[in-house]
């Protein structure tokens, strides 16, 4: 075989042609993966940017101070610190009035513990069986200027001393009849307290 | 792209409409390159246009780093020699080898330009393409490259990225090989 003749055979071999829709078939591929790339990039980043701000707004929603408790106020208030303290009221007195496991019919003989067991006690642990909702006190503190509160209190004693001075015997044993002070509740603060019962009382 | 980006970024969007158009206008000269590269390998047709349109795949994506004429034919001939590379082995895995060589003769058949091949020419062509694939691939690719569209030494040196005093001693060495076999 010659060279040209060897030439010749190459090129009859190798110069072989595609089919006449090759071109516009690698252009249809081209477009496809480009627009599978941008639209599959596209709707990656849309669904990462929806997944953060969906986790964001459950993390606002369960985690943002005063969640569940809709209506109450900032913590620095007034309000807010009376509730904070009713709420720390309520769970002490939970603590108090659980019957402990060794608890038994001794338990019952302790003066302390039937104190405990009191219709106050009873009351407080009542209020304290929906603990995740704080109940607002009835008594809530009654916020007045210091001269209002001065001038309160000498009516009250001034009303109180009239009151005294006008029974018939001052001196003379036995109860007082007292008529109901309606106006002097102004400024008393109610006490929230338990009173131990003497054991002779309950016989 | 929209008007308002378009006056923002005017040199962006230039620089995408310039990439499209070039890439379109390399598409349509290297085509038929890219087809026989991976045709002188696979010698089957419908392998030969996968592996093409694969190779110009790969390029749109790189075709930022392409943009220069003989660096993108470079590149593309040989991403197309080695896809068709692993191609021809899948094929042989697959045990499919004897499938793509009879796939040079369907080919063969179905090309109008060769129905005038007689018989003596067809197993003449099957003992070319048989001394071809036992050349050694340093060899191998240097003789398609120089058959393909009458390159020269020097181009199949840029092609290959080889000093073209290499490119003639593995041509002239090719040729021997193949006048010896075909003796």
């Amino acid at each position: 075989m010659t060279e040209q003749e060897l030439d010749q055979a190459l090129s009859t071999l190798v110069n072989a042609d595609h089919s006449p829709e090759f071109v516009a078939r690698v252009r249809l591929g081209v477009d496809r993966t480009v627009g599978a790339a941008r639209g599959g990039g596209w709707g990656t980043g849309r669904l990462a940017a929806a997944a953060v701000a969906a986790a964001v707004v459950i993390g606002a929603v369960v985690w943002w101070p005063g969640a569940g408790t809709p209506g109450l106020p900032a913590d620095g208030s007034a309000v807010a610190r009376h509730v904070a303290a009713t709420r720390d009221v309520t769970t002490a007195a939970v603590v108090d009035s659980a019957p402990s496991p060794v608890a038994g019919a001794a338990d019952r003989s302790d003066p302390v513990v039937v104190a405990r067991r009191s219709p106050a006690a009873r009351l407080t642990r009542s209020t304290t069986r929906d603990r995740t909702t704080p109940r607002r006190d009835p008594f809530g503190e009654i916020v007045i200027s210091p001269d209002d509160a001065a001038l309160a209190e000498r009516l009250a004693s001034d009303w109180t001393s009239d009151l005294l001075s006008s029974t018939p015997d001052s001196n003379a044993r036995g109860p007082i009849a007292v008529p109901s002070l309606d106006v002097a509740m102004v400024g008393i603060r109610q006490i929230d307290r338990i009173e131990p019962v003497q054991i002779g009382e309950l016989q | 792209m929209h008007d308002s980006a378009r006056l923002l970024v005017p040199g962006l969007v230039t620089l995408d409409e310039d990439l499209e158009r070039e890439f379109g206008e390399r598409l349509v000269e290297s085509s038929r390159l890219a087809y026989r590269v991976a045709w002188s390998v696979l010698r089957h047709q419908q392998d030969a246009e996968d592996v093409a349109q694969d190779a110009f795949s790969k390029a749109y994506r790189h075709f930022s780093r392409l943009r220069d004429r003989e660096r993108f034919r470079a590149w593309l001939v040989r991403t197309t020699w080695r896809t068709a590379l692993d191609k021809q082995r899948a094929n042989r895995r697959r045990g499919s080898h004897e499938v793509a060589v009879d796939g040079w003769s369907l080919s063969l058949a179905a090309d109008t330009s060769r129905h005038d091949l007689g018989p003596a020419a067809r197993e003449a062509a099957h003992a070319l393409w048989s001394a071809i694939d036992a050349l050694p691939e340093k060899l191998r690719v240097v003789i398609v490259l120089a058959s393909i569209e009458g390159h020269d030494v020097r181009e199949v040196s840029r092609l290959l990225g080889i000093p073209e005093g290499t490119v003639k001693s593995r041509l002239f060495l090719a040729r021997g090989k193949l006048k010896e076999a075909l003796s």
